[in-house]
């Protein structure tokens, strides 16, 4: 990861040819596969990501003394 | 599997009502259990996983309800401590607490009915070890995550994964292997799915810090002062004069300056902190499909449990990656 996050440092400075980087091929195909998301300014893929990301957690609604199972 | 999941539920509410002494705090744990656990009635909610993977593997899914049950309970005492940790709880703190232990513990009860569900000794011990192992992996990893908080002295990336691991992946990757174990799956098909919900997990995790920061309620983690991917990024690719500049924003906004976890922000996605993201969990997603390619599933069951891992991270979908099927 710590070789992935320089990589796209580069990229995000306007490195773009993905083929000079030295990448694994799982890292050089995941570059090409979201080629065109990475190419966005941080503004435009902000907006985009906003609804592509969804939380994990599932709220836990909080319990009150006077909460009873039949109510 | 809606049935199946509404089994689980029921199954973990007689637990509750079986072993807890009636009460208050009884009343408390069913009525938080039912409340959390009705979010999760989706078929295909990863609180089922060790169901779903039964059911892909053998057809059948009812040896996995007793799984489905603890790690339901697992995961909500986590989020209740997670809650606690990070000061999010809405609850007494005392509450709280004693609330998610009682949960963990009803969680081993569950694992005890295993035998009940035709599952052999040897099986149920092998399920029961590896919850152990994971749960105090996660406790390991929260606490290497605190100290780097307390100090506010990021990881570098892989450090972040072998945290994101150890807290979330392991938990999840027991979930998706206690599921295969109980189908009776030889061991190489355990490590697949070990690594499926490993992979999983870390997905959920790079979705978590993501949407502490980016999501629908701001920069909640810059204001907590939580070390997330994309601070770890930022910190790590920043030239001095940048992370200089950057960890005094993180410090200001740690200590609840609203301005500074903006201005904060908007430097860690200069530095290219969403591609990263993106990247790290199109790496994850990919690694979970290779793992699924090597189980002997039919195409149905495989895309549901492809459809769980692109629920999290449904931008990688469109990024145009295919599975093999």
């Amino acid at each position: 990861m710590n070789q992935l996050a320089t990589m796209i440092q580069k990229i995000n400075e306007g490195k773009w040819d993905l083929e000079d980087l030295r990448l694994s091929t799982t890292e050089r195909t995941a570059l090409h596969a979201i080629d065109d998301l990475i190419r966005l300014s941080p503004q435009d893929l902000a907006v985009i990501l906003s609804h592509q990301v969804n939380p994990s957690e599932w709220i836990v609604p909080p319990v009150q003394p006077q909460d009873d199972l039949q109510t | 599997m809606a049935g199946k999941a509404s089994i689980a539920s029921e199954c973990v509410a007689k637990i509750i009502h079986e072993v807890v002494p009636e009460g208050k705090y009884q009343n408390q744990m069913q009525l938080t259990a039912h409340r959390y656990l009705d979010q999760s009635q989706d078929e295909l909610s990863s609180g089922f996983l060790p169901t779903i993977i039964c059911s892909a593997i053998s057809g059948e899914s009812e040896k996995a309800i007793p799984i489905t049950a603890a790690w339901q309970l697992i995961q909500l005492a986590a989020k209740l401590i997670d809650d606690i940790e990070d000061g999010d709880t809405t609850q007494r703190i005392a509450d709280a607490t004693n609330l998610a232990t009682g949960f963990l513990f009803t969680a081993y009860v569950a694992l005890d009915q295993l035998i009940d569900y035709g599952v052999s000794l040897e099986q149920s011990h092998r399920v029961k070890v590896g919850l152990n192992q994971a749960c105090l992996l996660a406790c390991a990893g929260q606490d290497v995550e605190f100290q780097a908080r307390y100090a506010l002295d990021p990881p570098d990336p892989d450090g972040w994964l072998e945290i994101a691991r150890w807290k979330s992946g392991k938990l999840f990757a027991w979930a998706c292997q206690a599921g295969g174990i109980v189908a009776d799956v030889d061991e190489t098909i355990q490590t697949d799915l070990w690594e499926y919900g490993l992979r999983l997990g870390t997905l959920v995790q790079i979705a978590d810090d993501f949407n502490g920061i980016w999501g629908p309620a701001g920069e909640i983690d810059l204001l907590n002062g939580q070390l997330t991917l994309p601070v770890i990024y930022a910190c790590y690719v920043a030239n001095s004069m940048e992370k200089k500049a950057l960890d005094t924003l993180i410090r200001s906004a740690a200590q609840g300056n609203r301005q500074a976890a903006i201005n904060a922000r908007q430097k860690i996605s200069a530095l290219g902190a969403q591609k990263f993201i993106l990247a790290v969990a199109f790496t994850q997603r990919t690694g979970a499909i290779e793992a699924l390619n090597h189980i002997p599933l039919s195409l149905s069951a495989q895309r549901r449990l492809v459809v769980i891992l692109d629920r999290i991270f449904p931008a990688l979908v469109k990024g145009g990656t295919t599975f093999h099927g």
